[in-house]
């Protein structure tokens, strides 16, 4: 009997030996005793470099008396520019090309370009890296003959002209020939001066007012809200995830915070950190615009029809500017303006202080055609919608053709900048889009 | 050798080695009530540190090595069902311009805040004890009880935590509780003037998903003591600490649910909280409920 339960408690202290060495071996893990920071570098897009950042807000080229608009996100829009990005980045010592005489007769205007925001000038930029600094809001490129002379519009006023060197007369005639003009990129520039519109109203025509003179349908377009992986855009955000809680919203809306840092995500996203970081101390333009580039990769990435519009010190509560940057990004679609409710807003301030981010995409296919009425007519529109306000004169500070976003629906309209007032008409019915307030 | 022998060599063998193997397998687990995160010698250094700052520790604290995780809460509805039953509340309510519900009634009107609290007003106030016995702070507490059990509106979850008075008001907190943790921000007050009481405020969570022994460790009290001086830097006069309980604490949200993470929940004399993320150390806001 006592064998017996020798035998008996020997089995079962064997199969007990092996049921505990496979647990050992492929079941429980030790205990977790730590918070485990499972931080690893997450991010969307590399950083642009600087020259990838900043575009020209217009391009113009002339020919034959004649002013074509490239917009952005038409083929040719890069390509001039990145050419003439080169240009600025390979003319290191100014003063070899200071050109006193001036513009011969008859050189003729060939191609302008406009910057908003500005272009960074200096040791810290890539562009006319020999200068102490500044910042470029044009350029012209003119030529006569074999000659060719770029005109530098700074930002503080000053419009020094360049004779280029002969290396570059070729590449630009290149350019030059490779232009093939479109109907719709043609232009016609508002003559200075005063308008009578309705019930006695004029309208004074500012220096500089171009209108696309012949088009005459726009697509409708369909979008949809862009997806981004959330997972993803919350590792970006939160160094360790497991202390990221999540508040579950009536309205849909999603929050995650971890106390110091909260991202809402329902429309968009919606970021905020009211004290980013510690460190102190200002930031030039140019390390300013670096910085914002990399936190759009970083946080959501940088897509190709997103374009900054607008990059400037902010005004703190003392009175400050110190390192307090407010930048701000537009989508286009086709070349022209999506407005209405989407973009990119971000402030950094030391660190990403807050980041409201509302895209959408291109979805399948796009709509019918819609009438584009004439210029004339949407100026008119545009007046009589002013007429209320009592005001005499209005001054016409811009006038040009762009997408507004309806739902998810983008129409296109014309933009009237009459007097400090945006007021978009729908292209055929000449009347505000839905969702539209003034 | 005989057979027998070798048995018995053989079980003692194996019982050694199932020894081992239960020590190497499940010796953290066993061991890790008992273990404490900071050391008598330690405390006591913390203990000067935070009177050289003017604090005084008069709580209880746990100095073992703790391990928690976030609590998925939402509002609870069940209240306002029942308190608007007791007190025969109009079916209609009226909407004031913060977007809170106001049901009225003869004795009593109820406000329910979008966030879900609850705010019962007595009008005239109810008049629970006689004026004698109203020596200290918790004297009424008792009477307060049976009243909220008269009416039904002591959930079970609620113990009573503190008292306050400001202003000849006397406030009894009532804390919700969960697998015997706190719920700072489950709470009921009960709002006392003259021995009457005059106003009820209720915040019931109802705990979504049951706390999982392996959460992610905790910073220790200590810790989270030295974050408070930290914080909220000296004090002049000096306070008093008279709790400090590990719970879980979050700002109520507008929202379906939440999650809310533990915190170290720091009383003083005065009846002010402070709230200590016991994951980040970080305090959390809106620190008195």
């Amino acid at each position: 009997m006592k064998e017996r339960a020798k035998s008996v408690l020997l089995c079962l202290l064997v199969l007990c030996s092996l049921i505990l060495t496979y647990q050992l071996w492929f079941g429980q893990r030790p205990v977790e005793t730590t918070a485990e920071s499972d931080y690893e570098p997450v991010y969307f897009d590399e950083t642009r470099p600087l020259s990838q950042m900043i575009h020209p807000q217009r391009i113009y080229i002339y020919r034959e008396e004649k002013r074509y608009q490239v917009r952005r996100g038409e083929p040719g829009f890069d390509f001039f520019w990145e050419e003439l990005s080169e240009l600025l980045q390979e003319m290191a010592e100014l003063d070899y090309y200071y050109d006193k005489e001036g513009l011969l007769d008859g050189a003729a205007l060939f191609i302008s370009m406009q910057f908003e925001p500005r272009l960074p000038l200096g040791p810290e930029s890539i562009w006319l890296k020999s200068r102490r600094g500044g910042q470029l809001a044009g350029l012209e490129i003119w030529r006569w003959e074999e000659r060719y002379w770029a005109k530098l519009e700074e930002a503080g006023g000053a419009a020094p002209l360049l004779l280029l060197p002969p290396g570059w007369a070729g590449r630009l005639a290149g350019l030059y020939d490779r232009f093939e003009p479109q109907p719709e990129q043609l232009c016609e520039m508002l003559p200075a001066g005063e308008i009578m519109m309705v019930r006695q109203t004029a309208v004074k025509i500012s220096e500089f007012v171009c209108v696309p003179a012949a088009i005459s349908r726009m697509k409708r377009y369909s979008l949809k809200k862009e997806r981004l992986d959330e997972e993803a855009l919350l590792k970006t955000f939160f160094i360790n995830r497991n202390l990221v809680r999540e508040i579950k919203e009536k309205d849909g809306g999603l929050i995650y915070t971890d106390g110091e840092q909260g991202l809402r995500l329902e429309r968009g996203l919606e970021y905020s950190h009211p004290q980013p970081g510690q460190k102190r101390g200002d930031l030039s333009y140019p390390a300013a615009l670096l910085k914002v580039g990399k936190l759009l990769g970083y946080h959501g990435g940088w897509p190709n029809s997103l374009y900054l519009e607008n990059l400037e010190r902010q005004e703190r509560s003392g009175g400050s500017t110190e390192g307090l940057f407010r930048a701000q990004w537009r989508s286009y679609l086709d070349g022209f303006l999506l407005l209405g409710d989407n973009g990119v807003e971000m402030t950094y301030q030391h660190g990403l202080q807050s980041y409201r981010r509302n895209l959408y995409e291109h979805s399948q296919g796009s709509g019918a055609g819609v009438k584009v009425e004439g210029y004339q007519d949407a100026l008119r529109a545009a007046v009589k919608s002013l007429q209320g306000k009592g005001e005499q004169q209005l001054i016409l500070e811009g006038l040009d053709l762009a997408y507004y976003l309806e739902g998810t629906e983008a129409v296109p309209v014309w933009v009237v900048r009459l007097s400090g007032e945006v007021i978009p008409l729908k292209t055929d019915k000449l009347v505000p889009p839905e969702g539209w307030k003034p | 050798m005989n057979l027998s022998r070798a048995k018995t060599i053989l079980i003692f063998a194996f019982l050694g080695l199932n020894l081992f193997l239960c020590f190497y397998l499940f010796g953290n687990a066993l061991s890790e009530p008992l273990r404490m995160r900071v050391s008598r010698k330690q405390w006591r250094e913390i203990e000067e540190q935070l009177e050289r700052n003017g604090y005084t520790l008069a709580a209880q604290v746990d100095r073992s090595a703790r391990k928690s995780a976030f609590l998925t809460v939402s509002p609870s509805k069940a209240p306002e069902k029942a308190i608007r039953e007791r007190f025969a509340l109009s079916p209609t309510p009226l909407t004031d311009s913060a977007g809170a519900l106001l049901f009225e009634g003869r004795q009593a009107k109820l406000k329910v805040f979008p966030g879900g609290l609850l705010r019962l007003e007595f009008a005239p106030g109810i008049a629970l004890m006689e004026e004698t016995a109203a020596d200290e702070e918790a004297a009424p507490a008792p009477f307060v009880e049976n009243f909220l059990r008269e009416k039904g509106l002591a959930p079970d979850e609620f113990y009573y935590d503190h008292a306050t008075t400001i202003d000849g008001k006397t406030v009894l907190h009532y804390l919700q509780s969960c697998e015997g943790a706190p719920l700072f921000s489950g709470y009921l007050k009960a709002i006392m003037e003259n021995n009457t009481l005059t106003a009820l405020e209720l915040s019931l969570l109802e705990p979504k998903k049951p706390l999982q022994g392996q959460g992610m460790e905790v910073i220790s009290s200590a810790r989270a003591l030295l974050r408070l001086i930290e914080i909220r830097g000296a004090s002049s006069p000096p306070r008093q600490i008279v709790k400090a309980d590990l719970g879980f604490y979050s700002r109520s949200y507008d929202a379906d649910e939440w999650e809310m993470p533990p915190v170290w929940r720091f009383l003083f004399d005065s009846g002010e909280s402070i709230f200590i993320n016991a994951f980040t150390g970080n305090l959390e806001p809106e620190t008195s409920n």
